[in-house]
């Protein structure tokens, strides 16, 4: 009688511990659907706003004149790029790599651009070995609107790639609809090319 | 003949929360539109003028100008906005235009200018395909700009903070990807290849590079809204090229 109460006890100890467990990572994972948009949206004016300094000379004469309107979108950037880097994790990534997936094919012109490009960009903050290959693996499965949107632009994460080869390899062989051999050519040069070609520019030095 | 091609940008729509960016939606026609009237652009007897309009913003921003909701009238912005725009659509249509891209069409007409409107960025491209080898004398482009290309249109994100859709770009990159466009280039043209946006310095040394003709941009900012302010600059795309913004001098660079 007393063994069975026990073994009841750790039963319900155990199913009480676990749903918890799985409470938290849901709590993580609604908590990562809802940060990660807000941070895309952010990091999206590092490449398409009009008033974020894109090179470390154009931020320190906002900084001298004080303009509003260039240190906002600064500001901006700044606090996408922290949220990212904080929750950057395997985890993250896979949530990106769905977000990326939904929002880009989305009819939606806000989801579209801000989420899409937004969580595109963000790929930069994913560069070990382990996270490049499931970039990789994942990109190649995308619908061919998804990879000619990847392509046919040109992100910085494209030069921090760990195995450049591997990118480069199978982009040249990948299922997208180049306009010609030269812009084809011109978006493998990108891998080829390393981050230290673009210091000066405040998304990657600041 | 010789083809001077201005390709034209767009504004966005207004918005009360950004006092900056395009509170008139003629900001890229007007300074053009002058040029044309007092021949600024300094055209040669050969030439012939295009202007190729990226119509997508203008008939977004005449959709929400011309209709005024009862919400807008009643929203108190501190300046009337709403009501003067809708006081712009009213001019306009008593004048017997029917939208804004109406009334450029009919600038274009007045000042003898062969207007093709465009609806994608690539457009833009196919366009100076299909003008003859040996015959573009030079660009210019009036729009929105950043360090990475033309933005032919401006949108604002939840923040309001003004930014491009990716699908308005013209990258500087795509001037690379277009290279083979050089055969289009007159050798050597007497005339500037200009592209009047901020920042467009980047993208006149690109196309200075891969076209070799002489061309011009922005370092820094500039300002269209200086076409309406006291200046001793009595040539309008000088003054904006010269008068310095909330950035300073725009740092207005020439690469032959």
């Amino acid at each position: 009688m007393y063994i069975t109460v026990l073994v009841k006890t750790i039963i319900f100890a155990l199913l009480l511990i676990l749903s918890f467990s799985c409470d938290a990572v849901n709590t993580e994972q609604k908590n990562l659907e809802l940060l990660l948009p807000k941070s895309f949206e952010q990091i999206y004016l590092a490449k398409f706003g009009l008033d974020f300094p894109k090179t470390l000379d154009i931020l320190n004469r906002c900084i001298q004149y004080n303009d509003k309107q260039c240190l906002k979108a600064y500001n901006e950037v700044t606090e996408g790029k922290k949220t990212l880097q904080s929750i950057s994790s395997s985890h993250a990534l896979e949530t990106t790599l769905n977000i990326i997936e939904k929002s880009c094919l989305s009819k939606d012109e806000n989801l579209a651009n801000f989420t899409c490009y937004g969580g595109i960009i963000s790929l930069y903050f994913y560069n070990s070995p382990e996270q490049d290959a499931k970039i990789l693996q994942r990109i190649k499965i995308y619908p061919k609107k998804i990879k000619n949107m990847i392509f046919d632009n040109e992100f910085h994460w494209f030069y921090n790639r760990p195995n450049k080869d591997a990118w480069i390899s199978a982009v040249s062989t990948m299922d997208v609809d180049w306009k010609n051999d030269t812009y084809k050519q011109y978006s493998l040069n990108l891998f080829r090319k390393s981050i230290e070609e673009a210091k000066g520019e405040t998304w990657v030095s600041k | 003949m010789e083809n001077f091609v201005i390709l034209i940008g767009g504004p966005g729509l207004f918005m009360g929360c950004d006092k900056a960016h395009d509170q008139r939606w003629s900001n890229y026609i007007v300074p053009l539109q002058l040029a044309a009237m007092k021949n600024l652009y300094n055209k040669q007897p050969k030439e012939l003028i295009h202007w190729v309009l990226y119509e997508p913003p203008y008939k977004k921003r005449w959709d929400a100008d011309s209709v005024i909701t009862k919400a807008e009238e009643k929203e108190d912005d501190g300046y009337n906005l709403h009501s003067i725009r809708k006081m712009a659509t009213d001019k306009l249509i008593a004048a017997g235009g029917t939208s804004y891209i109406n009334k450029i069409q009919t600038i274009a007409k007045t000042y003898s200018i062969q207007y093709k409107g465009i609806n994608q960025p690539e457009d833009f491209w196919s366009y100076l395909l299909s003008l003859s080898d040996n015959s573009i004398s030079r660009v210019w482009y009036s729009g929105h700009a950043s360090g990475d290309g033309l933005m032919l249109a401006l949108t604002h994100n939840s923040a309001c903070q003004a930014t491009a859709f990716a699908t308005d770009m013209i990258y500087k990159a795509d001037i690379l990807k277009n290279s083979a466009l050089v055969k289009k280039f007159i050798k050597k043209p007497k005339q500037v290849s200009k592209f009047y946006g901020c920042y467009t310095e980047g993208f006149a040394k690109t196309w200075n590079g891969v076209f070799g003709v002489a061309s011009a941009g922005a370092k820094n900012k500039i300002d269209f809204g200086v076409v309406d302010t006291p200046s001793n600059i009595t040539n309008i795309m000088e003054r904006i090229e010269k008068t310095p913004t909330s950035l300073g001098n725009p740092n207005w660079t020439e690469y032959k």
